[in-house]
């Protein structure tokens, strides 16, 4: 190589860093002992980063925070079991209420049919998804999307990959969340996670969050994402997946609907894979809305009551 | 240290929620994200803060490391993003620039080095903590993982999420800066100037 100033400071931190070959390395000290201007530059170069690599001596985690984090971590770990605990008694719950909410619709279409109105065989299926939608089972609530898309030709750099995100319109409901997961591979993912909670005041608030992830291994992060749908007990709303392997063009779009106490430990843990290249969250006050369905839920409940 | 079987053997334990497994584990681990959260916020409260973040969600999500990367890189990508999360919402907090937390006097210094706090290596010291402060992001995530905590290329670009290229710029142009600024206090640094 040709050394002269120019070529010198080009390779200075490469030189620092012991990155170069033994010629070029040769030529970069004899420039620096032939030019002053270089070598006083690599002297202050390497000043800076010996002291930047001395500034650790002597420093230690100090005693108070050393127990903070152990205390937050025992914290957690009983939070984790009562939540765990909650859970599996909500679960059953919402069975029983989901139970119930079913045979309110038969009810109300035995009532309708009554009265003449034709109704398909598709009748039950057709209104069962609606209640469900607007969370009268009171356990999961609003659609999310999520994709995964496969890019087999493992470049990070060249980051280019047309990633797609659908999200679906979200019903509300009380105590539940929902979460939607768009992830793309060889380089892509993305997600979107809501959720609904009713707090004490009335207010219900769905929280929404997205999610745009590039992975290189898909098939990995794609069980990896199974894996933490059912470490959550969160379900999938809808999953597809398009393009194909070879031309490393594969999508995962799928809707996941995540128990509102999990959301942050899901996306958490959501987030340590791939390459998060979108991250969006919101909440939005959607009370009223919630209202009205409880409501019409309330108003069905008294006109079931004389059938019964 | 721990040795890597004995090391894949607690992660084992921590990932099944095995919390003295988990504590034994990341004890091996609290100094460097210590350091790392130290540099990163400037501060020793917000490091302590970031830290406790970064063992929580290391405990959330322990059993979900499939060894993808090295343990100890894991760590440091959860620290460094639960530093870099602090310092968003610092900013959102505040319009209190660092620069101008430094031009008031403000420095990130470890005040366990009191005893010898009028010493010229010490003073030295502190001002290269002040420097590295007031870097831009980007950069002091990179020099805090190359030049203090010695990362390889590749490791750092894991940690932060991105290639080598764009690794290797800001860490050239982070320890620029850092020279024009240290250069700045000639009866500090001036031992090598011309
Ligand atoms: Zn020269």
């Amino acid at each position: 190589m040709n050394m002269n100033c120019t070529t010198f400071r080009a390779n200075l931190d490469a030189y620092i860093d012991s990155e170069l070959d033994k010629k070029t390395r040769r030529a970069m000290e004899e420039h620096a002992t032939a030019c002053p201007e270089c070598g006083a530059l690599l002297n202050e170069a390497m000043d800076v980063v010996t002291r930047c690599a001395e500034l650790n001596e002597g420093l230690t985690v100090p005693l108070e925070c050393q127990a903070a984090w152990r205390r937050a971590v025992r914290e957690e770990a009983e939070a984790k079991d009562k939540a765990r605990a909650r859970r599996r008694s909500k679960h059953r719950a919402s069975r029983n209420a989901w139970v119930r909410a079913l045979s309110a619709a038969a009810a109300v279409l035995v009532l309708v049919f009554a009265v003449g109105t034709q109704l398909g065989p598709n009748g039950l299926s057709g209104l069962t998804p609606a209640l469900k939608n607007r969370g009268v089972d009171g356990g999961y609530s609003a659609p999310g999307a999520a994709m995964y898309e496969d890019h087999a030709t493992p470049t990070y750099e060249s980051a280019d990959y047309d990633m797609m995100y659908a999200s679906n319109a979200v019903t509300p409901i009380s105590g539940a969340a929902t979460s939607g997961v768009l992830l793309q591979s060889d380089g892509a993912a993305d997600q979107t996670l809501s959720t609904a909670a009713k707090s004490d005041s009335g207010v219900v608030v769905l929280r929404s969050a997205n999610r745009a992830i590039s992975t290189k291994e898909f098939d990995a992060d794609q069980m990896y994402i199974d894996d933490l749908v059912a470490e959550y007990e969160a379900y999938f709303e809808s999953r597809r997946v398009t393009g194909n392997a070879e031309d490393a063009n594969r999508l995962l779009k799928a809707t996941i609907r995540v128990p509102s106490d999990s959301l942050d430990d899901f996306l958490t843990a959501l987030d340590l894979r791939g390459v998060v290249t979108l991250r969006e969250e919101s909440a939005e006050d959607i009370t009223a809305n919630y209202n009205d369905v409880a409501a019409r839920l309330e108003v069905l409940r008294t006109q079931l009551a004389p059938t019964r | 240290m721990q040795d890597a079987q004995t090391e894949r053997k607690l992660i084992e334990r921590a990932g099944r929620g095995d919390q003295s497994a988990f504590e034994e584990l990341l004890s091996a681990q609290e100094g460097r994200m210590y350091a790392v959260a130290l540099r990163m916020c400037g501060n020793r409260e917000d490091a302590q803060d970031c830290m406790q973040e970064a063992m929580i969600r290391i405990f959330r999500a322990i059993g979900t490391f499939k060894g993808q990367s090295s343990f100890a890189t894991w760590v440091y990508r959860i620290t460094m993003n639960s530093c870099l999360d602090e310092l968003r919402r610092r900013k959102a907090r505040t319009s209190t620039s660092l620069d101008a937390m430094i031009e008031n006097g403000f420095a990130p210094t470890d005040e366990n080095d009191t005893p010898e706090r009028h010493s010229l290596q010490s003073e030295q010291r502190r001002m290269l903590e002040k420097a590295i402060a007031g870097l831009p992001e980007d950069m002091r995530a990179a020099i805090v993982l190359r030049d203090i905590q010695g990362c390889s290329y590749d490791e750092i670009a894991q940690v932060l999420e991105t290639n080598v290229g764009t690794i290797k710029s800001r860490i050239s142009r982070g320890r620029e800066r850092l020279r024009a600024v240290l250069s700045q206090q000639p009866e500090l640094f001036g031992r090598h100037m011309v």
